[in-house]
């Protein structure tokens, strides 16, 4: 092998590697996305962007319930343009949060199913065929958490993914 | 962005690929700036604390019922009387002027008779250190002239059902702060003292008074 050779074959050997380390990234949302897509949901409005939780029980009991609560109204406005005329698996997701496990329970007006989710999961909404390019609901949802561990300000991410069939 | 100057090599090892990491690259660079996310702020629970030495006030139920604890300012009087044929022949037990039986956690009757004095209270807090119940006590009880040491007063500590008490018992160390008891964070604690006057000497007679203070700190 000529000094010439194998500076060739080494540089093809990096640039397979380099391929691969460019693309991978790049592959993972495309393989993803053929399966599982973030919704816009830039027009939802939340009509508290910061609440403060309050104890459940304002006194220590010997039940030990140390969960504080809040509640808040969140207008949804979903682009569901790119769905339009196709049958998804609509879900709510909650990121997972760098504290205790946050747990978010709504209620909705009938335009999408309540539930339940947990900090770092996500949960149907949504389940039928999308009639119109903007999906509108207003859901009043339930924060708690355990109060012993939540200092300061935390922020939740909610977000809204479809799995298309 | 600092990859980009490495596609040419690329472009030469596998064209197809290179394309594609192109592309990939782009439409990342190109995305529009929609949400994906909406957000919502949450803040701690907020801080309280509650500490109850003798009467308090309660309205609207117990604690457990949601009731609302108020300021009270009466100072309860814990005394005794030593007959004159008793001076200095031992320990008598001390009664005080208010009995508060049961608890305003939940209104159980955790203070049986004799009727001890009730000491509970909290501390309501979503992260930090623990609080601190600590008496202060002066040097003497005084009646004119006269004066009797405060650590000639000791306690024992109880609770109806309770397996070991709370607040552990023990003398006052005249003259200075004692620390009680630690209690950490969003417990409710409470115990029941009873208090006891050493009797170990004869004193001048009167009526020897003295205030000793209670306090529940937190950070």
């Amino acid at each position: 092998m000529t000094a010439s050779r194998h500076t060739s074959h080494h540089r093809r050997a990096v640039a397979w590697f380099m391929t691969a380390a460019i693309l991978l990234p790049g592959a993972i949302p495309a393989v993803r996305a053929a399966s599982t897509v973030r919704v816009d949901d830039s027009g939802t409005v939340v009509n508290q962007p910061v609440v403060a939780m309050r104890w459940r029980k304002p006194v220590p009991s010997r039940a030990q319930d140390n969960n504080v609560d809040a509640e808040v109204r969140v207008a949804l406005r979903l682009n569901m343009a790119p769905f339009l005329n196709q049958q998804v698996r609509l879900f709510m997701g909650l990121a997972p949060v760098n504290a205790d496990p946050v747990v978010a329970s709504w209620r909705t007006q009938g335009r999408l199913l309540p539930g339940t989710v947990r900090s770092g999961g996500r949960t149907l909404i949504f389940n039928g065929i999308v009639t119109g390019a903007r999906m509108e609901e207003t859901i009043d949802v339930t924060l708690t958490t355990d109060g012993r561990n939540l200092a300061g300000t935390h922020t939740l991410q909610f977000y809204f993914e479809v799995d298309l069939p | 962005m600092s990859l980009v100057p490495q596609l040419p090599s690329l472009r030469q090892g596998r064209p197809v690929f290179t394309r594609l990491a192109g592309l990939a690259i782009a439409s990342s660079l190109l995305a529009p700036a929609v949400s994906h996310a909406y957000l919502i702020g949450i803040t701690s629970g907020t801080k309280s604390i509650f500490l109850q030495v003798g009467t308090g006030t309660m309205t609207g139920g117990t604690f457990q019922s949601g009731g609302t604890p108020g300021n009270n300012a009466t100072v309860n009087t814990v005394s005794v009387t030593v007959p004159v044929a008793s001076l200095g022949t031992g320990p008598l037990g001390m009664t005080p002027n208010v009995i508060v039986v049961t608890s305003p956690w939940d209104n159980y009757a955790f203070c049986p008779y004799p009727a001890p004095v009730y000491v509970g209270g909290f501390y309501r807090a979503p992260s930090g250190g623990s609080a601190t119940l600590s008496v202060t006590s002066p040097a003497n009880l005084t009646s004119g002239a006269n004066t009797l040491s405060f650590n000639t007063i000791s306690w024992v500590s109880a609770g109806a059902s309770d397996a070991t008490p709370t607040i552990p018992g023990g003398t006052f160390v005249a003259g200075t702060t004692q620390t009680l008891l630690t209690i950490a964070r969003n417990f409710w604690f409470e115990s029941c003292l009873t208090f006891t006057y050493a009797n170990a000497a004869v004193i001048p007679a009167g009526t020897y008074t003295q205030q000793v203070v209670y306090s529940l700190t937190a950070p």
